[in-house]
């Protein structure tokens, strides 16, 4: 996310309660919010409703966000927190066919065969997992800011970034993958 | 390979829009929940409660001390009283026994002034 000259403005005016700013907030950081949380829910439905309800918590928690990059933690934090809550409580295999088409269709016209495989596949990790690869690819956050997003140490962002990493290669590739222990439960997969 | 994977899955994790009027939707849900005017900040707070605590417990530990110096010398007093009372009793046998013996030797000198008449 680049950090807009005028957004310590926009905070600090939202924060003594102008309502256009806190809109500018929003508009700035609704791409960042909104893609984490369907990546990670892979509903486009359920993807609004949290990311809206992530901006609502912002908006009654503004006072205690201090700068910029500190609402972008924020919100970061705050849209995997809600994203793993949504998904605990969701019965297994939730995903919705279509929805899943959808995010394959997007990805299809850079490459039309890894990026739907791959997507796919994004879904069976589990919710950690999913988490930590999402701020890894599509944020470009590094093991130590992730570790500190998702309350993990390092250690255990970097085990599963290369757990997911291989779990995804010998999917994609179709290698025989029997030296991978894949345990399928409530619909993901623990590596 | 591990590069491509990384560079299929940016590709595939790449940002997306949500749907039109998104923000406007946002400001609609919050229309009725007011912004909160900004607090100021107490900075002081922690302070002010570790200097409480500090004073509490300089307080609490003067009156144990003070409680304890004053049952000292109750003590003391005490100790002084019956070594006193214990005294006075040495002294009351003794001045018994001198009037007996002065007793004593005036009458044996009476008789012997009766015999010499």
């Amino acid at each position: 996310v680049t950090v807009l000259p005028d957004l310590p403005d926009a905070l600090t005016n939202a924060k003594s309660g102008d309502s256009v700013a806190f809109a500018t907030l929003v508009r700035t950081h609704q791409r960042l919010v909104f893609s984490m949380i369907l990546r990670m829910v892979s509903n486009r439905h359920s993807a609004e409703d949290l990311a809206q309800e992530t901006f609502l918590q912002l908006h009654r928690n503004l006072v205690s966000i201090e700068t910029a990059d500190h609402l972008v933690f924020w919100l970061r934090q705050v849209a995997m927190r809600k994203s793993i809550d949504y998904l605990r409580c969701q019965p297994r295999n939730e995903v919705e066919l279509s929805e899943a088409a959808h995010c394959q269709d997007e990805a299809a016209d850079r490459d039309p065969l890894l990026g739907p495989q791959l997507l796919k596949l994004f879904d069976h990790l589990t919710y950690d997992a999913r988490a930590v690869m999402l701020l890894r690819y599509q944020d470009d956050l590094d093991p130590t800011e992730i570790a500190r997003v998702l309350s993990m140490s390092i250690n255990t962002v970097k085990s599963h970034l290369k757990r997911s990493l291989a779990f995804l290669r010998t999917r994609t590739l179709g290698r025989d993958h029997s030296d991978s222990v894949v345990l399928i439960d409530r619909g993901r997969v623990s590596l | 390979m591990t590069q491509d994977i990384e560079s299929a899955l940016r590709g595939a994790l790449r940002p997306v829009e949500p749907d039109e009027g998104f923000a406007e939707r946002v400001m609609a849900r919050i229309t009725n929940e007011p912004l909160r005017p900004m607090r100021p900040q107490r900075r002081w707070m922690p302070y002010a409660i570790a200097a409480s605590l500090v004073g509490a417990i300089s307080v609490l530990v003067g009156t144990h001390q003070h409680e304890q110096r004053i049952r000292e010398g109750q003590a003391a007093r005490a100790q002084l009283m019956a070594a006193m009372q214990m005294t006075g009793d040495k002294l009351e046998l003794v001045y018994q026994a001198v009037n007996d013996s002065s007793a004593a030797s005036d009458s044996s000198t009476e008789s012997m002034d009766t015999k010499r008449f």
